[in-house]
């Protein structure tokens, strides 16, 4: 059985965890970004927490089914529509051979994932499926799904269980994300007024944002440093200053090594954030320290355990 | 070699960043390469992988099953203790490099910047051995040592947009080859039929760090026919 893209859609592509363990030979995790809603997509349909989903971005797919599928959706809100009947997408969902399932305007956020009861029937590449389109590798050479395109998908069993996704997690994402980081290795390069601008504007994110990294542009930060840096690894989350001045954040199919100086990183909780920030859009940096931010996570480890 | 000087720094809430003050040697590379490879042996908690890098080591896990003071000390324990005898026996490669302004887009500006011929370029670029430092950037990205301090240029401003696959290049006080089609903000000087990433292999590249480039230089018609 399989689904077919009667459109693509803007950028979807196949997505898991990703593949940790390579950096060292410069392969990035890639990946699901906003892993909080793959897990939860997963979650829906009583699937495997890493089994694999599309990964749709700013424009949905229309998607038609083969066979009797159990799929859900989280993340991105957006309209979505089975055979032209709007439907909530907050709930596991039983589809039928031969429906349509069509996303309509996005209401908040950039990204959606759609799991679904079932594994691809194609190979993984190092362990993992996801497609790094940065790198083209992995599931389909790390090309984004075409029109026409068929997935091939072996089905597994699955309960007639229906999961309501918990309002707390429903979450509505603001035009302007604050997202929490710590100092990053270079911090101190940075002036004084610099240090300051980095916490106390809002920076716009450019359309040249991809799943490699955010671009942002704000009041240009200077650092005191006149030699060139040497290359030095980092990681997903590290906001790196190019020379313009203008902070990038690097995002799963980022870079493994680096030459800017490294002045920010994303904390662990709100990596998947990053996933939900839209092209021009706004981002604010709040600064934690490293204990506060392993708080923060122990908090959010704690509170979806029940899940 | 003995542990030599280093520090552990706290990279994120999920990675220490191990940060050895020692100049640049072969020894080092050797060093932190054992050590990367040592270090996924201990079975920290959360541990997740060692990335080598130039002057240090980065040590990611997993934020939900690491302890940070825990991971540290044992880091520590470890270095202090581990040393490293000879160098590993390195591989020794040699890659062909078209030196053509047809393949290489900078290499006419590289040239006149620094006031040389292109023939000048090719002596002083393959005449020496370069180590490989670390893999990274890119999948299978080559970051070489060795360069002469005559062909040290810093990096572009403003990256290209798109630097063809086999691409030699140099950045700083460092050359590379790219081995996929990316951005990249070093100056091409010129470029290899030689494949070094195939996606389809695991693993998908087989240079290490400590391995040696020699680089000898091939004409376009060369190039063009290589492989066949």
């Amino acid at each position: 059985m399989a689904i077919k893209f009667l459109q693509a859609g803007m950028q979807t592509s196949l997505q898991d965890l990703g593949r940790p363990g390579y950096r060292s030979i410069g392969i990035s995790q890639a990946g699901a970004i906003d892993s909080d809603n793959f897990k939860l997509a997963n979650w829906l349909v009583g699937n495997p927490v890493n089994n694999p989903c599309l990964e749709i971005y700013l424009g949905g797919p229309v998607l038609e089914f083969t066979q009797d599928m159990v799929i859900g959706i989280a993340g991105a809100k957006f309209q979505i529509f089975i055979n032209d009947k709007l439907t909530s997408s907050d709930q596991t969902l039983f589809v039928n051979k031969g429906d349509i399932l069509k996303f309509g305007q996005s209401v908040s956020g950039a990204r959606a994932y759609i799991a679904f009861n079932g594994s691809p029937k194609d190979e993984q590449f190092l362990n993992s499926y996801s497609c790094d389109t940065t790198s083209q590798l992995g599931y389909n050479s790390g090309k984004s799904f075409h029109d026409n395109q068929i997935l091939d998908i072996q089905t597994r069993n699955h309960t007639k269980q229906i999961r309501l996704l918990p309002a707390e997690l429903n979450t509505q994402y603001p035009k302007n994300m604050l997202i929490r980081v710590t100092k990053g290795m270079e911090f101190d390069l940075l002036t004084e007024e610099a240090k300051r601008n980095l916490f106390e504007q809002s920076f716009s994110v450019s359309h040249n944002s991809n799943r490699m990294g955010l671009r942002t542009s704000g009041q240009a930060l200077q650092v005191n440093f006149e030699k060139t840096m040497i290359s030095s690894p980092v990681t997903v989350g590290t906001i790196q200053l190019p020379t313009n001045g203008q902070p990038i954040v690097l995002l799963n199919e980022g870079q493994t090594i680096g030459g800017y100086p490294r002045i920010g990183q994303v904390i662990s909780t709100d990596l998947p954030l990053l996933g939900q920030i839209t092209p021009h859009s706004k981002i604010s940096f709040y600064l934690v320290n490293i204990a506060k931010a392993i708080d923060i996570n122990h908090f959010k480890k704690n509170s979806i355990a029940n899940l | 070699m003995l542990a030599p000087k280093f520090e552990i720094k706290t990279y994120s809430d999920h990675a220490l960043l191990i940060n050895f003050h020692e100049e640049a040697s072969q020894a080092l590379t050797h060093y932190i390469y054992s050590l990367s490879q040592q270090v996924s042996e201990l079975q920290i908690n959360g541990f997740i992988e060692a990335v080598t890098a130039y002057q240090s080591l980065l040590v990611i896990f997993d934020v939900n099953f690491w302890h940070l003071e825990e991971a540290s000390n044992n880091l520590e324990a470890f270095i202090e203790q581990f040393q490293t005898e000879g160098i590993l026996k390195p591989n020794i490669i040699s890659v062909p490099v078209c030196y053509s302004p047809e393949l290489a887009p900078d290499l006419e500006n590289f040239c006149s910047n620094k006031n040389i011929s292109i023939s000048e370029l090719v002596a002083k670029h393959t005449a020496k051995s370069y180590r490989v430092e670390m893999l990274g950037f890119l999948p299978g990205f080559l970051y070489l040592s060795g360069l002469s301090k005559e062909l040290v240029m810093p990096r572009k401003k403003t990256p290209n947009f798109k630097v063809p696959a086999g691409s030699v290049a140099i950045g700083g006080e460092q050359t590379g080859i790219y081995p996929i089609t990316s951005p990249g903000g070093w100056h091409i000087i010129g470029r290899t039929p030689m494949t070094f990433f195939e996606p389809d292999k695991n693993p998908p590249i087989n240079i290490k760090p400590l391995d040696e480039i020699n680089f000898h230089a091939i004409t376009e018609k060369e190039y063009f026919e290589y492989g066949n």
